[in-house]
This record gives structure tokens, sequence and C-alpha cells, in this order.
């Protein structure tokens, strides 16, 4: 028995598929893993699944036992010494603010959130440390690390056998390898574009937005909470990218969506 | 309804994977039928009678010609839905009409069996309302004499053509809800089941179903439906029982309980649970199929996830997949919301609240069955189950014992083999 529903269909000898559906970091998670016989297939979605938990048990906001809760509620009063992971993490989510000219911004759900916030925040990457020189600083990696699970969860499928497979968390995070049973690529249906569609391989699709009454972007510049239902969907070759760009272009001005398409060219295109 | 329409009511992903029902074969030859017509004799135009004639009458193909009942009044009101057909008093002398080609019995249940079986002699396709007979044996009787005549034989068993429990038994059998684990039939109403008597010698007549003479009860006239259900789902027949009945509320005379219970037990050590009390209607009825990652409730046309349920995008291209279907895979939105998973409210199997029960579908299938005179697979078979399992768990009811399923009355259908006619 694994931890999870699924589903296994047997197309033919050699072909197959495997759906696998679970909850995880306060979201859906939903992989097809193909032409792998069912204990495999099985097996390698219960990997993955448990890399995506070992994520979330460090790098989840909600939890008060994780790694970044009590970086949040300690690191204003004495450095905190992070494990490598999540100070690579936080380091490089720090570097693509820099990088999509404050648009991107893992310390907008800080008390209060002003501009600048995220300046507040002090990383040592000799020590492996981080300080936050005031109060109330709150670093949320919600808009990001669906994003690296998913590259996480792609370097597992690279050492698997499976080279077919598509995994979405949350319905906004998706990783799409190598091809579909019936044809080449994977044909996704693009949120919000009355459905126009687009075909990945070796690609990821990510999308921000806010749902009807469901309004969670936060515009870095005012520290309110966007308006537009309007989604914003890109394609690049890794998640923990397409999570920091959909998330920026979301709420960026013309000024900071040029600079975007200049900091981050060639490495990604709007759906 | 028509082959098309049947599957448009099945929803555009369920319409391809239903082609290969066994429920739709009866559907096969439709445009071949187009101008052809079964002539149909009614034995019992009571009021389920009617009923059922009243779907007759929409289907161009269905003509009620005779008409069969001791009770006038029965027989006059018949006679305002099809004032040409030539009335009888006696089964026999209609079963001599040659212009009738199938017979629809909807008489109390006693009185199934001798009609079926003169019936089939005189070669005439016979529809009979469930439960068959009021023995196993009789049902076994029937079955066989279908068999040997090679008549058309349907039973009154509508949800087998209903295109909601046929969605729910292929997601079932694709393994949607995981193992089953378990089955919870159960019909509640509260009402003494009579109906008026214009003078007291007349009580027995009309309300048969209160007098064992006539009726087994709530097992044969409730249960019959939700038990078949089980197997179904099953995939299986349960081959041991045990129930207990009584009479605690409606004290009036009756002799059939008012208040049964029934455990089947499959061979896996699945257990289907029966329940039927008709002095308190509150959960009213349902067939509650019960797996390690849902439950579907067919009655109110929905299905419920353990956890969360599988994403309507994902579902569709494994389905399309399977059908070779290569289509764009749509996402619900930008971000799944988790609040969304914290109350369950299930889904609706085929995306609506439930319209019917499958008895136009089960008319209509019958009367293309009985033109074609092509008997659909597993039909008769399901409909011979049926009413074996009820009447089992009447026997264990009323002799308060754990029954096995007897070897002599087994078909070779499912799990069951049956030595001597193998």
């Amino acid at each position: 028995m694994y931890p999870f529903p699924h589903l296994y269909k047997r197309l033919d000898a050699r072909h197959s598929i495997c759906y696998v559906w679970f909850e995880a970091m306060h979201t859906r998670v939903d992989m097809a893993l193909c032409h792998l016989p069912e204990a495999q297939a099985c097996g390698l979605a219960a990997a993955m699944r448990d890399e995506i938990l070992r994520i979330a048990r460090f790098a989840d906001r909600f939890n008060p036992e994780s790694e970044l809760s009590r970086l949040n509620r300690e690191a204003s009063r004495h450095e905190i010494k992070l494990s490598a992971e999540l100070h690579a993490i936080i380091s490089h989510c720090m570097d693509c603010h820099r990088r999509t000219a404050g648009a991107f911004d893992i310390t907008v759900q800080s008390t209060p959130h002003i501009p600048h916030t995220i300046d507040h925040v002090l990383c040592n990457p000799h020590t492996g440390t981080i300080r936050f020189t005031r109060p109330g600083v709150t670093i949320d990696l919600c808009g990001y690390i669906k994003g690296y699970a998913l590259d996480q969860v792609h370097r597992l499928l690279k050492q698997s056998p499976c080279s077919d497979a598509l995994i979405s968390l949350g319905n906004s995070s998706v990783l799409a390898c190598g091809n579909h049973p019936g044809g080449q690529g994977w044909p996704i249906v693009l949120p919000g574009q009355a459905g126009r569609s687009v075909t990945l391989s070796g690609q990821c699709l990510t999308t921000s937005g806010n749902t009807e009454g469901h309004y969670h972007l936060i515009d870095p510049c005012t520290g309110h909470a966007t308006s537009s239902t309007i989604p914003t969907s890109v394609i690049t070759p890794d998640g923990s990218t397409g999570e920091v760009l959909s998330t920026a272009l979301a709420v960026a001005d013309e000024a900071q969506r040029q600079f975007i398409a200049r900091s981050f060219q060639g490495q990604f295109s709007l759906a | 309804m028509d082959r098309r329409d049947f599957l448009k009511n099945l929803g555009a992903a369920g319409g391809t994977l239903l082609l290969a029902s066994p429920w739709l074969s009866a559907f096969a030859d439709v445009e071949h039928t187009r101008h052809s017509k079964a002539r149909i004799g009614v034995v019992g135009p009571g009021s389920r009678g009617r009923f059922l004639m009243s779907f007759l009458k929409n289907n161009p193909k269905a003509e009620v010609v005779a008409l069969c009942d001791i009770y006038r009044p029965s027989i006059d009101e018949a006679l305002k839905m099809y004032p040409q057909a030539r009335v009888y008093t006696d089964y026999r002398q209609l079963l001599e009409d040659k212009e009738v080609d199938a017979v629809l019995i909807a008489t109390p249940l006693d009185v199934h069996f001798p009609v079926a079986m003169a019936a089939f002699e005189a070669g005439k396709h016979v529809f009979c309302e469930k439960t068959l007979g009021i023995t196993i044996d009789e049902c076994y009787k029937m079955y066989h004499k279908h068999l040997d005549t090679g008549r058309v034989f349907f039973s009154g068993q509508q949800r087998l053509f209903d295109p909601r429990y046929i969605k729910v038994m292929e997601l079932v059998h694709a393994g949607t809800f995981g193992d089953i684990e378990g089955i919870r039939a159960y019909w509640f109403r509260n009402g003494d089941w009579r109906r008026p008597v214009p003078s007291p010698e007349l009580e027995r007549l009309i309300n048969w179903r209160l007098y064992k003479e006539h009726s087994k009860g709530l097992m044969t006239e409730l249960a019959c439906h939700q038990i078949q259900v089980g197997s179904w789902a099953l995939r299986q027949i349960p081959n041991r029982v045990m129930g207990h009945g009584a009479i605690t509320y409606w004290k009036d005379g009756r002799e059939v309980d008012d208040n049964v219970s029934c455990i089947y037990v499959f061979d896996n050590g699945v257990k289907l649970t029966y329940e039927s009390i008709i002095s308190n209607k509150f959960y009213g009825l349902e067939e509650q199929i019960l797996g390690h990652l849902g439950t579907v409730e067919p009655e109110k046309g929905k299905y419920y996830f353990e956890t969360i349920e599988p994403a309507p995008g994902f579902l569709q291209m494994v389905n399309d997949i399977e059908h070779k279907l290569f289509d764009a895979i749509p996402f619900a939105g930008t971000s799944w919301a988790p609040e969304t998973a914290n109350e369950n409210h299930g889904e609706f199997i085929l995306g609506k609240r439930p319209q019917g029960d499958g008895t136009s579908q089960m008319l209509d299938a019958f009367v293309e069955a009985v033109i074609t005179g092509k008997q659909p697979p597993r039909i008769a078979e399901e409909g011979y189950y049926a009413s074996a399992l009820c009447l089992l768990g009447y026997d264990a009811i009323e002799q308060e014992r754990i029954l096995t399923f007897p070897d002599e009355y087994k078909l070779n259908y499912l799990n069951h083999h049956n030595p001597t006619t193998a």
C-alpha cells in the first residue's frame, strides 16, 4: 500500500500511465508517470512525495516546528545558523529580488511591510547565517518553494528510468518531461487564456495570479494585495525561475518588466 | 431515448468509455429497428404496471396491445392509456393472442412464476417485475426456461440501465475509489405501505405486499434493487447471509416485517449490510459503496474522496490516453486553494443532480430486445441473482440462521459455478 491514491492504466505491453495524487505543501500534487511497471511508478512517486514533504518540513512558515519558522521567530534577536539548503534558497531569493528590480520579494508578509524591508535581512554566505536587523521581518517562501520542490523532484526523475512524466504542484507549477503517450511533448491548456494551449517538454509552466475572492498576491512596492485576477504564466527550464518570474511579473510595473526581461533574457518566455 | 441520447446523458468522457458496456448492447441495432414495433401484453396493469406503461407510451417502437387483470379498476385505468388494447381476465388467454410478442408482468409476486413460465412456453418474450419469483427455486426455473426457449428475459432492475449507476460502476471497476471494502445499503420510509381498499375482501388482493403468501415484504419489494448494486460493484456474488426481521411498529395485522436487517458476506470477507425500516424516513435510500480511496452514493448521484479528489484535468488525460486520444490537459486555475478540501461535499457523478432512475432506458432496451429477439448479455443473470439474493436474505431472517448460497441454484456467472450445468 502507498500513502496516496493512484490509478494505473496499462496501454499495451510496453506502455502505461500511472496517475498519483496527494496533498503536500498546503496544496495538491498530481503526477502522471509513464511506461513504468506499477510498483516502480508508485515507488518513484513515493520517493518524490518524500522529497516534497522534506522540503515542506523546513521551508513552511506556517509550521512552528520548521527551520524557517525558527528563523522568523529568532533572527531579529540573534544570528541564526541555517542548514546549507535553506541558506542557499534564501540567498537565491534575495538575488532574484535584485534581478527583478524588487518585484520578487520574500519579505512581503513582514509586519509592517515597507519598501526595502528585505534590506533588513543580512545573509552571510561565509558563516551560513542570517540575521534580521529589525523586528517583524518575516520570510515567506510560498511564492518560490513549489518551484524549488519541482526542481528537486525533477532531479529524482532524471535519476529514474522514467523519462515521460507530467507533474503539477497546486496546478500553478507544472513540470513536463519527455512526451505524452500519444504524441510529442505535453499539451497544456493555459489557465485563463480561453483554451489556448502550449506544448511543453523538459520545461516548467508556472502561473501566478489571484483567484476570485482569494487575493494573495502582494505588491512589494505598496505592501497591499493586488486585485487583478488575470494570471501570468511563464515557461522556464526550471521551476524555481518560473516561480520567481511569474510572481514578479504578476505585480511588476512597466519599468520592472523591462528590467526583468533584460535580467532574465533567454531564460523564459511568457505563455 | 436512442443510443446517442443515452450516451449523451453519460457525458462525453463516459460515453467513450462505455461503448463496451453490456447494458448498452441492447441498443446495438437501434437504427435497423426504426420502423419495427414490439407488441406487448401487460399482465397486472396496477399502479406499477401503469407506471411502466407510461414509459412504453413514449416509445414509438412499443405498443401495448393487450391487458390482463382480475381487478377491473386497474383495467379501466390502463385503457385510458391504450384504449385499443384487448382485455383479458385470464393470462392464459392473453398468451394465446398471436398479436402479442412479449408480456410485461407486474402482478403480485406470487403470480410472476406461473405467468412467466407459461409466457416462455407460449413463445413470448418476458419482462418480469422484480422479484422474479417467490422462492429461489422459482427464479432458477424461470431463468432456465428463458435459456431453453431462447426468449428475451428482463427483470425490473432499472438501475442496470441508469446512466448514473453505469458511470458509477465504470469508475468503481476502474479502481477510482480503490478497493471496495464494504457496501451499506438501506431504504427507509415512514408509512404503512398500504393502499386504500374499497372493500374488505379485497385487502389481500390490493395490499398483497403485506402478506407472506403473496410477497416477502421489504426484502423482495425493496432490497432486491439494492443488493444487486453490491454484487455489481464487487463483480462477485456474496455466498453467505445472516439477518433479522421483526414487526416493530406497524402492528396492524400484516404478516411481513416492517424492520429488517441483513449482512451479506462476499468470499473476500467484504460485507454488504442491508437495512430497511418503514417507520423513519430520515436517511431515505442509498447504496453506499465504500472504497479505501473514496465513497460513492449513487442515489444521491455523488462521490467523495477520502483525502483529495483526483484532478479533473489529470483524470481526463488518463482516460484520453487509455483511449488513444491526444488532447490538451486543462488545469483548474492559477493555484489550488487548500481550503476547498476542508469540506467534502462530494461531486456529482454525471456533473449534475440525478434525473430519472433508469426505468425509461430499461424499457427502451426491452423493446429493442423484443424486436431483435436478442438477449443482451448479463441482464437475465443479474436479474436472477438480485432475486435469489434477496430471497436468501429473507430465508435467513425467517430461519434466524446463517445461510450459504445453495450450490444447486448457482449459475455459471462471476464467482459462481454450477457443476451440473458447466
